[in-house]
């Protein structure tokens, strides 16, 4: 690192620093704040190389908590994630997240999106073949009182192979 | 716009441990992770990971980002081994990303720009130019994450009026039971979280805040590797804070630990 740099090159470096962390932050920061124009640039220039995401609980911690259980052909239930390791947890809270989109939308037969991998998850731990996956969430009804929960469980049938 | 040699080399060394521990922290699962996925394929453009297949190939690069890892703990980083490490990094964490995190995000940019810092060790003015670029890239990245991340919680309900920890306490897929039935200390450290989203920023750029806050961060961020299901994150974020040192805060913080420092610092 020999000594400072000349000013010509100082420039360049301050406008390359100032373009990408503009662009990061028109990509991060809330949508509603971001004019659309000015997103669309930071999305290409952001989406391909810098993709990031920085909600954390925001704008809101969500509601309910959501368990994924798999029913095999005998009637047995088996919580997601089989082992307890917290990559596998992380996969199961992904999958249920997505099914509780799912449920919100009213659906009963699990999306092909969200099948393949409860079934390639399944078949990585169990040799015997799922019958139906059950999505059962606690949601507080009353933010007031958040230790009062209702129990939702929503079943989906496996209509693939 | 000096840069700080030191800090330098031992956020580099910091981030390849963090290499290092996660890959090794992920083995348990790593047949569910990579080499029979359950995540869907992904389209990252720079991931090698939908012309890899399913099978053995995924140990070959987890051993080479392992193994480049490792000898970049021991001996100066060179811009072709950041580059091999950020490009099966980024193929790992494509392959896996329904087990995807934040931190993990944080590192896939942080391991890109360590690509040009790995440049600053003289040369042509290219180099340095990039190199320096790179330092103060990988510097505002950090800061901004906070600042992004409390500008959302402001557009929220439940953070502006403290109740958001409250609400997370009952939920039984976190650790944070023990805030169950305490709603002063929920909405204080709910506050608290809040205000240090906002004080880092600003805090890391006065030489008598920095270090302070960033132990804060540093406490806050083990709070939650140990109660959010977010180890790896965690460590992350406190592995990239040595970017924000001086060079005399890391010697004060080497100086007992003068046996594990590589032979360049």
């Amino acid at each position: 690192m020999d000594g400072p740099l000349r000013t010509g090159h100082r420039v360049v470096v301050i406008a390359l620093i100032a373009m990408h962390v503009s662009f990061v932050l028109l990509y991060t920061l809330p949508a509603r704040i971001v004019p659309l124009q000015v997103r669309s640039l930071a999305i290409a220039y952001c989406r391909p190389l810098f993709h990031q995401q920085w909600l954390l609980f925001a704008p809101d911690p969500p509601l309910c908590s959501a368990e994924l259980v798999v029913i095999d052909l005998d009637g047995t239930r088996h919580q997601l994630p089989v082992h307890h390791h917290y990559l596998e947890e992380r996969i199961a809270r992904t999958l249920a997240f997505h099914l509780h989109g799912a449920a919100a939308a009213g659906d009963t037969a699990l999306p092909p999106e969200l099948e393949q991998p409860i079934r390639r998850y399944w078949y990585a731990r169990h040799d015997d073949a799922p019958a139906a996956v059950a999505l059962i969430e606690e949601c507080a009804t009353d933010v007031a009182h958040p230790e009062r929960r209702e129990e939702r469980v929503t079943e989906f049938d496996l209509v693939g192979p | 716009m000096n840069v700080q040699v030191k800090a330098i080399r031992l956020f580099q060394w910091s981030i390849h441990a963090w290499l290092i521990l996660f890959l090794i922290s992920a083995l348990p699962a790593a047949d569910v992770l990579w080499s029979y996925a359950v995540s869907p394929p992904a389209k990252g453009a720079f991931s090698l990971a939908p012309l890899l297949g399913e099978g053995p190939v995924w140990w070959v690069v987890l051993l080479l980002v392992v193994g480049i890892s490792f000898r970049n703990l021991l001996r100066p980083v060179r811009w072709w081994s950041a580059a091999l490490i950020w490009c099966g990094y980024v193929t790992l964490m494509d392959r896996a990303w329904m087990a995807g995190s934040g931190g993990q995000q944080l590192m896939a940019n942080i391991l890109f720009w360590n690509i040009p810092l790995s440049l600053l060790d003289g040369g042509p003015a290219h180099r340095r130019i990039l190199g320096m670029a790179a330092f103060w890239i990988i510097r505002l990245q950090l800061v901004l994450v906070y600042f992004v991340t409390g500008v959302h919680k402001l557009f929220g309900t439940y953070w502006p009026d403290g109740t958001a920890l409250g609400i997370l306490a009952y939920d039984p897929d976190l650790g944070l039971s023990w805030l169950a039935g305490k709603p002063l200390l929920a909405q204080a450290l709910t506050y608290l979280v809040l205000a240090l989203q906002f004080l880092i920023p600003v805090a890391v750029w006065s030489r008598r805040t920095r270090v302070p806050v960033l132990v804060a961060g540093s406490l806050f961020h083990l709070a939650t590797a140990l109660w959010m299901g977010i180890p790896e994150m965690g460590l992350a974020f406190i592995a990239c804070y040595a970017i924000w040192l001086s060079d005399q805060e890391v010697d004060r913080l080497t100086r007992p630990i003068t046996w594990a420092r590589p032979p360049r610092w």
